[in-house]
């Protein structure tokens, strides 16, 4: 910021006034627009309307969601907000019922009538049989910190904030794997940062890896911390100080081109704060990832993640037009925003799934959309897994995919239904009459249906007509249109079923989520064999109770992504989190042989590195060690992940 | 029969601590009741593959022919200025000549006669139930492939007569198109689940294709057992052939290409106390071609129906998980990104399949039940080569209990019931014709060569009438030993390696035997890399018996070998004998007939004979042909293919003349009386 003059700053929001910005402006351009945002002095912004949309330049020190202490807002050892969680409830002479708190999901604040008993069947669990997370730790608890004294006086002279109190370090030295949540709730990690830095802009992070080149300690990038590939967790063998670099205060969004519909975003936005900032203005960027509650802008483009709505707007390669990232080396950059570019292999893609081997995002541009006028749920039933996946595969022949079709087997239908609120008499009459419809009319076996949820966006006019499309397919392959609140509920559970696995713990249930892409031929097989092969195991480890679940939750022309849910109950087990590892190593393999890739977007980090080498030659392999040699000589990012 | 139910305790090595295994009598029950109301009962199976379906014939044929393979080949064929339509009749041809129908009406009529004819010429067929029960809980879980034993025609119907027997999913059986043509049994074995392949087709792109989906359809998609026969044939002289690997390829593929989660490999190990075909065997092996399979020649074989055959062990193994086996030994992500009727099996996958192969075989004998028949062979044959034809009873009973007891010590299961003696007296009684107990309280061993039979088949036999005389009772004497010979070959290796070296160190000891066991891979059956765990488990059993020792890794000779390394090499010596004679007679000129070359070994073997020394059965074909085969691997003899096109056998001279002279240590570093 010292760089930039109340001059630079003025020319700058001169350009954003003139009605045809160029092109070859925009180096060095967002830099200096964040002077003009986070500058302080702020005296020569107010008030200025520098773009037709009513809004105003971003707040110095903009609001986050979530703030810098999260274990204020946040569970400490689990998923998502203090507030929300199942609760399980007995009253006296009658069975256990399970709820969820809150108001944030609207399944909050409500009981689950059947919830209980699922959980009972399924998975065995004794509600009796309670096992509560150890207490949050004590001060000694933690890690010792090992120090760089001379790092630290930088940090300081430099103005950067920084902690190095237990809690703070602890937040920052996990994601959400079963095995980290399980230390979190049952140990300690070994290894924890031993030092927490919060850069506010790409300079400060600029001068943070600049000094941790100069002092010799490693730096682990941190976003929102929802990894669950073991990217965050600390290499126990490093003897450097580690230094965990949170880039939650670079949110600002820095400008919103309304001609070319992009925007600069600063990389340590959370989605729900991108997506809150932006409709404000009438746009959404429409990446919606799962933990887009919590993930940031810069963790999206260091994993390759892939949203919900991906139909529509893309994956995050195919919404970002411009990466910023620090390395050792210097900071990478491209110039141009044009829309596509004939320049030799595309070196943001060094960054693009770099996972903060090679450095940490700093800014990204964006494409954004205007926000839909329609955003429509819809479902519908299939009398088994195979004839709604000849469904999946010809919507996505005719490319006719709604924002989002995801497909859900057997086993997730009935979980499904097994969260579902209670409903008055009216709804239980509509459901008797749904059921008898479908299972004595239609044939359909309760036991082999599942449910195809739906997401439509657009105006009026292009929803009805996909939603047109899309039956006819369905009834083709002998498919029923099942309303909007089957879809809705479906895409509700996605958010929700991270919970449910905190509650799970309590009860010696462990649970965990795997992920692949698959081409189309094999979509069916990889299914059925890795959910043989998980079954199998469980059987030759004496796990009785036990929930394997799929469904293929994206469609592309050549191949889909299926998502796998795991559960089981440990009660009688030694060793559960070595247990669920080795099973996860089986199914993994399984998903290789059957022509499933290692990851469709939850990355590689370090519990996915073993089949690296299954994935991508030794040559191909050898030059992302070259470019990482490169950019980072002595190993400052030293994560570990991916190589 | 006394009890109603026949159960058996076979006890198993002692010392291992495994459970006795519990054999039941299949024909129990139906010496009690009739067998009309035995065919004709409710029929429904137990333990159907959880996601199979049933699919008929004509859905099979539409599944195969629609399939990415077939079409894909047919295109390319036509592509190749082949007609269309041409090619889509073929391959409705060959699946007419291949499919099978299963017919339940078909399995009661051999549900009705076949428990008739087992109860006239077999005593007991004793079956481990435990291991039925185990079959049916695999079964359910993932599609099974069935790999009995093939050491009879009995073999054919034995399976499937089980699966009737314990309400099992029947079998489909992969079958030798020669039976196809059989009257009447052709289109009744077809009716019980058999389909025909051609014995030769790899060169027929489409029918390759063809039975290739055939077979996967039946695996994957009915989930029905598939039951074929590893080793390919009928083993001729009662040991294990080498294992064919075109099925076992063929069934892996479904596992190797992620098509299925897993297939199990269960083995079926069935020993016959005596073989309806064992003189024909003797025959065949020593140069009489075999008769061609028909309905006419089986009604003439009715005469078997007035003999006695002993009883039957079956023992139903544990299965083998093919992805367990596997997966330690190929990458699948190598090909998983072809389509998978466009990605053969790679050189490794092959040879992976191969260890399979071998592995299961290795599973099967070590379900095979001894009967102590093959272990009194081992001392008759003994007795021959010392040019008597009888001993006293009491000997033979005295060294069968002796050698009895040691091979059960080594992990043999045999089945004695009562005491030795009795079981001695039982055998010479079912074998009367081999070996009979006369009223001078000696046993005497019978010339069974038949003059009529070796020259109504046709062809001259090559060799002498003198050399018959013998050869026909020993050859039929080898083939019992052969049954049990699995157990001793890796004690018999080490003894004839450590015969020749005396007093050696461990590693030349280890050298020497890895040779020897290379050399007889075709004869024996060998694990593949496994060469170190073969060579302990040979020193260990000569050094728990006192007969070898170890001293600061130098291996000893215990006083020069003692009783049990002596009947080691009088076991393997009609092998070395037919090895080395082929390895001479190769080395002796360029061969450009491989059938020439045979004969001319087998001669080079009479030679060496001379009445009163055994051995006779060194004169086996199916040794010999396994010699050249292993020579040529070793790297004794090249195949050039000259310019009229022939392929010749040409020595290295450097490398057979090595061999021969090994071989020609070992001879002679044994007590033998040859002329060589």
């Amino acid at each position: 910021m010292a760089a930039s003059s109340a001059r630079d700053r003025l020319t700058v929001i001169r350009r954003h006034l003139a009605p045809h910005p160029r092109d070859s402006d925009l180096q060095g351009h967002g830099g200096q627009a964040e002077g003009a945002a986070g500058g302080g002095g702020g005296v020569q912004n107010k008030g200025i309307q520098w773009q037709t949309a009513s809004d105003t330049t971003p707040p110095p020190h903009p609001h986050t969601t979530i703030p810098r202490k999260r274990q204020d807002l946040l569970k400490w050892n689990g998923w998502g907000y203090q507030d929300s969680k199942f609760l399980v409830h007995k009253e006296k002479d009658k069975d256990y019922y399970v709820s969820f708190t809150g108001s944030r999901y609207k399944i909050g604040n409500l009981v689950l009538p059947h919830f209980a008993s699922w959980v009972k069947e399924t998975l065995g669990v004794k509600f009796d049989d309670c096992t509560p997370p150890q207490p949050p730790p004590q001060p000694q608890d933690y890690p010792a910190s090992i120090i760089n004294q001379e790092f630290l006086d930088e940090m300081k002279r430099l103005g950067i904030e920084m902690s190095i109190e237990g809690e703070d370090r602890l937040f920052r030295a996990h994601g959400h794997t079963l095995a980290e949540v399980f230390v979190l709730r049952e140990g300690m990690f070994p290894r924890i940062p031993d030092v927490v830095v919060w850069p506010g802009n790409h300079s400060e992070v600029v001068k943070v890896v600049a000094a941790a080149g100069k002092h010799n300690v490693a730096l682990i990038p941190f976003g929102g911390g929802t990894s669950v590939s073991g990217a965050l967790l600390c290499p126990e063998e490093e003897s450097r100080p580690i230094v965990s670099l949170d880039t939650s205060q670079m949110c600002r969004i820095l400008w919103v081109d309304e001609k070319n519909l992009t925007a600069r975003i600063e990389a340590g936005i959370i989605g729900q704060d991108l997506e809150k900032q932006l409709q404000a203005r009438g746009y959404t960027a429409g990446h919606e990832p799962d933990s887009y509650e919590f993930s940031s802008l810069g963790g999206w483009v260091a994993t390759r993640a892939s949203g919900m709505k991906k139909n529509v707007y893309g994956n995050i390669e195919d919404l970002v037009l411009q990466v910023r990232a620090v390395t050792p080396r210097g900071t990478i950059d491209r110039y141009t925003a044009g829309p596509r570019l004939s320049a030799g292999p595309d070196t943001q893609n060094f960054i693009m799934g770099s996972e903060g081997t090679m450095g940490v995002v700093t800014e990204v541009t964006l494409k954004v959309r205007p926000v839909p006028s329609v955003r429509r749920y819809g479902s519908v039933v299939f009398p088994d897994f195979s004839s709604g996946l000849a469904c999946m595969r010809q919507v996505a022949f005719h490319r006719c995919q709604p924002a989002s079709i995801r497909l859900m087997d057997n086993q997730q239908f009935k979980f499904g239904h097994a969260l579902k609120p209670p409903t008055g008499l009216m709804g239980l009459l509509s459901d008797g009459i749904k059921k008898i419809y479908l299972t004595r009319i239609r044939g359909f076996d309760l036991n082999t249906m599942c449910v195809a949820t739906l997401l439509f966006e657009g105006s009026e006019q292009d929803v009805a007509q996909q939603e047109r499309r899309i039956n006819t397919l369905a009834l083709e392959v002998g498919g029923i249109p099942a309303g909007e609140a089957n879809g809705e509920r479906g895409y509700m559970l996605t958010f929700v079923i991270a919970y449910i696995r905190d509650l799970g713990f309590d009860y010696g249930i462990v649970a965990e989520s795997f992920e692949t892409s698959v081409p189309w031929d094999r979509v069916a097989t990889l299914c059925h064999n890795v959910k043989h092969r998980v079954h199998s195991q469980c059987q030759e480890r004496g796990i009785k109770h036990r929930f394997v679940t799929c469904r293929v939750t994206q469609t592309y022309d050549a191949g889909a992504c299926v998502y796998f849910y795991f559960a089981f109950n440990y009660r009688g087990l030694s060793d559960p989190v070595h247990v669920y590892e080795e099973i996860e190593t089986n199914a993994r393999n399984e998903i290789l042989g059957c022509g499933g890739s290692i990851s469709h977007h939850h990355g590689v980090g370090k519990v996915r590195r073993q089949w690296m080498s299954q994935t991508i030659s030794e040559t191909s392999l050898g030059a992302l060690r070259a470019v990482k040699q490169y950019f980072d000589p002595d190993n400052i990012f030293a994560s570990g992940n991916l190589i | 029969m006394e009890g109603a139910v026949g159960h058996t305790a076979l006890s198993e090595p002692s010392g291992q601590g495994k459970p006795t295994c519990q054999y039941i009598d299949l024909l129990a029950e139906r010496r009690q009741s009739s067998d009309l109301r035995w065919a004709i009962r409710e029929w429904k199976s137990v333990g159907d593959y959880k996601y199979g379906n049933h699919l008929t014939r004509k859905e099979i044929f539409d599944h195969v022919l629609q399939s990415d393979r077939v079409q894909h080949t047919i295109s390319q064929l036509v592509e190749g200025g082949k007609d269309q339509e041409v090619l889509i009749n073929e391959v409705e041809e060959i699946l007419e000549q291949m499919g099978h129908t299963q017919d339940i009406s078909v399995i009661r009529q051999f549900a009705f006669v076949l428990p008739k004819i087992m109860k006239r010429i077999y005593g007991k067929v004793m079956i481990n139930e435990e291991g039925i029960e185990k079959l049916r809980s695999t079964l359910v879980e993932t599609p099974v492939v069935l790999l009995p034993t093939h050491r009879s025609y009995a073999d054919f119907l034995l399976v499937s007569y089980i699966a009737y027997h314990f309400n099992l999913p029947l079998p489909v059986i992969a079958a030798g198109m020669d039976f196809m043509s059989m009257a009447v049994i052709g289109d009744k074995l077809r009716g019980s689940g058999a389909f025909y392949i051609r014995r030769s087709f790899m060169d027929n792109t489409l029918y390759w294709a063809v039975f290739q989906e055939y077979v996967l359809t039946i695996v994957e998609c009915t989930g029905a057992p598939l039951e074929f026969f590893l080793e390919g044939t009928r083993s001729r002289s009662g040991k294990s052939l080498p294992p064919k690997i075109g099925l076992l390829g063929c069934v892996s593929e479904c596992w190797l290409r992620g098509r299925l989660p897993d297939l199990a490999i269960v083995p079926i190990s069935i020993s016959y106390e005596r073989t309806l075909e064992e003189k024909l065997y003797a025959y065949e092996l020593l140069g009489v071609p075999k008769p061609k399979e028909s309905t006419s020649g089986l009604l003439k074989a009715t005469s078997i129906l007035k003999e006695n055959y002993g009883d039957i062990y079956i023992t139903v193994g544990d299965a083998v998980s093919v992805r367990e086996f596997l997966e330690p030994l190929v990458d699948r992500h190598l090909s998983v990104a072809t389509p998978s009727h466009l990605a053969p099996l790679s050189r490794p996958e092959l040879s992976a399949c191969e260890s399979l192969g071998y592995h299961m075989l290795r599973k099967i004998q070590q379900g095979v039940v001894t009967s102590v028949w093959s272990v009194m062979c081992i001392h008759l044959q003994r007795v021959l080569s010392t040019g008597q034809w009888s001993l006293p009873f009491d000997t033979l009973v005295q060294e069968t209990a002796w050698l009895i007891d040691l091979l059960k010590r080594i992990g043999a299961v045999i089945s004695v019931e009562g005491g030795v003696k009795e079981s001695v007296e039982r055998c010479l009684e079912i074998h009367r014709e081999v070996a009979r107990l006369g009223e001078d309280g000696r046993v005497h061993i019978q010339r069974l060569y038949n003059h009529s039979l070796a020259t109504t088949n046709g062809t001259k036999m090559s060799l002498k009438g003198t050399s018959l005389i013998n050869a026909v009772t020993e050859q039929v004497l080898q083939h019992y030993i052969n049954k049990v010979i699995h157990l001793l070959i890796r004690p018999a290796l080490l003894s004839l390696a450590l015969i020749s070296l005396h007093t050696t160190t461990l590693e030349k000891l280890k050298s020497r035997f890895e040779f020897l066991r290379s050399l007889f891979g075709y004869d024996f059956i060998f694990e593949k890399n496994a060469e170190g765990r073969d060579f302990m488990e040979g020193l260990s059993v000569m050094m728990w018996c006192g007969e070898a020792s170890l001293v600061q890794d130098h291996v000893h000779l215990v006083q020069g070998g003692g009783r049990f390394m002596k009947t080691l090499l009088n076991v393997l010596s009609p092998f070395v004998l037919a090895y080395f004679c082929t390895a001479r007679t190769l080395a002796s000129q360029e061969w450009v007939d491989n059938g020439e070359l045979v004969a001319a070994s087998q001669l080079a073997v009479e030679n060496c004979l001379t009445p009163g020394s055994g051995r006779y059965s060194a004169l086996s074909l199916d040794s010999i042909r396994h010699a050249l085969r292993a020579l040529t691997r070793m790297g004794a003899a090249t195949r050039i293919t000259g310019e009229d096109g022939k392929v010749r056998l040409k020595p290295v001279v450097q490398s057979v003349s090595s061999i021969v002279e090994v071989l020609g240590h070992l001879i002679r570093s044994q007590p033998l009386k040859h002329k060589l």
